[in-house]
């Protein structure tokens, strides 16, 4: 049951030519990468690929040594320092861009003096300036279709794993992204926690949400996502429907890959 | 050998006699041996040739004269003095010695011979410096009531200033009982800490004794500070600097006492204080 | 023991109470500002501040603070460009020369406490503000400074301590906080037993209700660190 991708909707997300180098190792060697709305986009790739940097480029998290990172119709504006690296130009715009992409982690880095509820509608209120009201119920109808609405006034250490991340998908979704970033979201979870993070997420995909995900989960790239891009040190390496290049890669790499 | 030891009974009362209390009725002193502690500058002290100098060395000699005694004058660490003179090995202390009350159960004083009493001191450029009643003394023992309308009259201008004095010094016991509802009090640990905040202006005035006061004036760096206003002595603060005797020497206190007397009648003592002071010490 | 005297002495004490606490709630809060400073110097990253703040608490650390109290109060008085500035009418104020000397001194203890703190943040929980688009600041003040004053607290609440007893070495500047007041009374008395007596009393019992209010806060502030509550069901009045 793939997800159909429309076949003419605008990009919500355009990454061109990027590069990130940490010291003398080179990890993303120029890789471009669209997603339109409405697309799931799974990034597979084995460790060192690139991929997890890729995705904190995005919202810049780690700032690229070049590229554009463009979402919706705003292009992130870089400058170069003197001493050669590259650097937002506009430190505003880049808080801007990031309100706008969900970003959703391996560790789910809950605020641990927050509750649930407080966690959720912390940035809505401070970031966006929303109505306080308006916040909590958007929180709490979020916290309910992740499945953890009676958590709302329990801290994040009192929840398992899988609950957590819930909680953290929910607080990503409050601020209303345009594309939710998720980084190896079930990498960190006991794997009988992973069924009830993929439900939520399969969830959002069946809504039409345009979704940029860091996996290893080969069922959730197959089954839920309209697209597969497959990473090979800090290069594309494969790019297409999951229908075709599960069956039909050409790369022997990815092939590779694929069967574990 | 009956005879050998009542010669030696009488010996042994005749030493008893001599070192205690009990003199004979009309005893002629010819000679006094008198204790000084030689390190208590402007009182006494040690030139560097060995001999001794100073205020009460000086006064020594002229009431000596005056008793028409042979003295000898000893010198003696201060905190041992009272009980070796009980033991006899001297007869009369002068060593800048108040007569204090805790003093007088162990041993008699004669009257005093010089009392520096408390004075104030302030900046030269304070417009305290020239405050009434200046190089006068008040007698709390023989005329407080001179000394209470002294002070009311110099009330409006301590009114609201801010006077430093030593904690739980004579000076202290002065300013709580007669200025404390007009000046602001600071209590100092040392002397010198509440010299430096009258020179920093953080004090408009001090009390202390005169003899520091004038002192500590004359130290290089004081040059602002200056003895301002009367001076008080006698009362609760104390009867001054007296000589320290046996108790039960009556004869030897009468003495002292009618040869002082002299001393203060011919001017004997102010000359000598003024020497070694710079003021007056007469006691009142 | 003479009660009648002991009982006089714990009502001159008593009295001085006030100054002694306003002393140490000064010095603390005020410290607690520059200490924050000095903790976000040494993070700061620019060599320069960073050795700045690394060098006041070398010298503040390492130099007893009845010296650095006689400095400021008897030191810079003794320059008269000092006594013609405009800091003069504070710096007059043996009051105010005791809670600058307490201030810079538990400033330099309280900032390594607090860089401490700042380093116990998770630095996830800080990605994820930043991720939400919150500005540098706003991650610092919602997420970075309650975390770090929770895992400050409990070395902060010592340093409190010190600085209610370091109070009682104003007293060389003339002031009568409790230990001015009992040693004015030893002084006039030579009763140092009882007068003592009484003050560690006083002080003892200061910092006993201080750390039961820093253990109170504490609690308050960590329910996240506590097992959850229970969720008990509304039991209804009827039966």
């Amino acid at each position: 049951m793939n997800a159909q991708a429309p076949a003419i909707t605008p990009l919500a997300l355009d990454v061109k030519d990027l590069h990130k180098s940490f010291g003398n190792v080179e990890v993303l060697k120029g890789i471009s990468l669209g997603a339109r709305e409405g697309e799931v986009v799974s990034i597979l790739g084995s460790s060192g690929s690139g991929k997890s940097t890729l995705l904190r480029c995005i919202n810049l998290l780690e700032v690229p040594d070049s590229g554009d990172v463009t979402v919706g119709d705003e292009t992130i504006r870089m400058q170069r320092t003197r001493d050669g690296k590259s650097r937002p130009a506009d430190q505003a715009q880049v808080e801007r861009i990031r309100s706008r992409l969900g970003m959703v982690f391996q560790s789910f880095n809950l605020w641990s003096h927050k509750t649930i509820l407080e966690n959720v509608i912390e940035a809505p209120i401070h970031v966006q300036k929303r109505p306080r009201k308006e916040c909590v119920e958007e929180a709490e109808a979020l916290l309910a279709k992740v499945g953890i609405a009676e958590k709302r006034d329990q801290y994040p250490s009192h929840l398992s794993g899988g609950q957590q991340q819930r909680a953290a998908i929910a607080r990503a979704l409050a601020m209303r992204p345009k594309v939710m970033l998720f980084d190896e979201p079930t990498s960190a979870l006991d794997p009988e926690l992973v069924g009830e993070v993929l439900r939520v997420m399969r969830g959002l995909a069946e809504e039409g949400r345009t979704m940029l995900v860091v996996t290893h989960e080969m069922g959730f790239a197959r089954d839920v996502s309209s697209r597969v891009v497959f990473l090979h040190k800090g290069l594309v390496e494969e790019d297409g429907r999951p229908e075709h290049v599960f069956v039909n890669s050409k790369s022997e790499r990815f092939k590779q890959f694929i069967k574990g | 050998m009956k005879y050998a030891i009542l010669t030696l009974k009488a010996l042994l009362l005749s030493a008893l006699v001599f070192s205690s209390a009990a003199q004979a009725e009309g005893k002629k002193w010819t000679q006094i041996t008198i204790a000084t502690e030689g390190a208590f500058k402007p009182y006494n002290f040690t030139k560097p040739d060995g001999t001794l100098d100073g205020y009460e060395i000086e006064l020594s000699k002229y009431l000596c004269d005056h008793m028409k005694v042979e003295c000898k004058i000893v010198v003696q660490d201060f905190d041992g003095m009272i009980p070796a003179l009980n033991a006899g090995k001297f007869d009369a202390i002068m060593s800048g010695m108040s007569a204090t009350a805790k003093r007088e159960q162990i041993i008699d004083f004669s009257q005093s011979y010089g009392s520096t009493g408390q004075a104030f001191a302030t900046l030269k450029s304070s417009p305290l410096a020239g405050m009434e009643f200046k190089g006068e003394v008040f007698s709390l023992a023989s005329n407080e009531a001179g000394a209470i309308s002294a002070l009311e009259e110099l009330k409006p201008l301590l009114q609201g200033k801010t006077i430093g004095v030593q904690t739980a010094s004579t000076g202290a016991t002065f300013v709580e009982k007669y200025l404390k509802d007009v000046v602001e009090v600071r209590e100092y640990k040392t002397t010198e800490q509440h010299d430096l905040d009258l020179a920093a202006g953080r004090v408009d005035l001090v009390m202390a004794s005169m003899a520091y006061l004038t002192t500590s004036a004359a130290k290089p760096g004081n040059e602002e500070m200056t003895v301002a206003g009367p001076r008080f002595q006698g009362g609760f603060l104390g009867k001054g600097s007296s000589v320290g005797l046996r108790k039960n020497e009556p004869e030897l206190k009468a003495m002292f006492d009618k040869a002082i007397d002299a001393a203060k009648a011919d001017g004997t003592i102010k000359t000598l204080s003024q020497k070694w002071f710079g003021f007056d010490v007469t006691p009142l | 023991m003479d009660w009648t005297f002991t009982l006089e002495t714990f009502i001159s004490l008593v009295a001085a109470i006030p100054l002694t606490l306003q002393l140490a709630a000064t010095s603390i809060l005020l410290g607690a500002f520059l200490a924050l400073g000095l903790a976000l110097l040494r993070l700061s990253g620019v060599r320069v501040l960073d050795w700045f703040a690394r060098f006041y608490v070398f010298v503040f650390r390492g130099t007893p603070l009845l010296v650095q109290i006689f400095l400021i109060y008897y030191g810079l008085s003794q320059f008269p460009a000092v006594r013609h500035t405009i800091l003069w009418p504070i710096l007059r104020e043996p009051y105010w020369c005791a809670v600058i000397a307490l201030t810079l001194n538990t400033a330099a203890y309280a900032s390594e406490i607090i860089r401490g703190g700042l380093l116990s943040v998770p630095h996830g929980q800080i990605e994820a503000a930043r991720a939400c688009g919150m500005p540098r600041f706003m991650v610092f003040r919602r997420i970075v400074l309650p975390l770090a004053l929770r895992q400050a607290l409990p070395g902060y609440g010592n340093e409190m301590i010190s600085m209610v007893k370091a109070t009682s070495l104003a007293s060389i500047i003339t002031l009568m906080e409790v230990t001015g007041v009992a040693a004015k009374i030893i002084s006039e008395t030579y009763r140092a037993i009882e007068v003592f007596i009484v003050a560690g009393v006083i002080y003892l019992t200061i910092n006993f209700l201080l750390t039961r209010l820093v253990h109170v806060v504490e609690y308050m502030l960590s329910p996240h660190l506590r097992a959850p509550r229970l969720q008990t069901p509304v039991q209804g009045e009827s039966k």
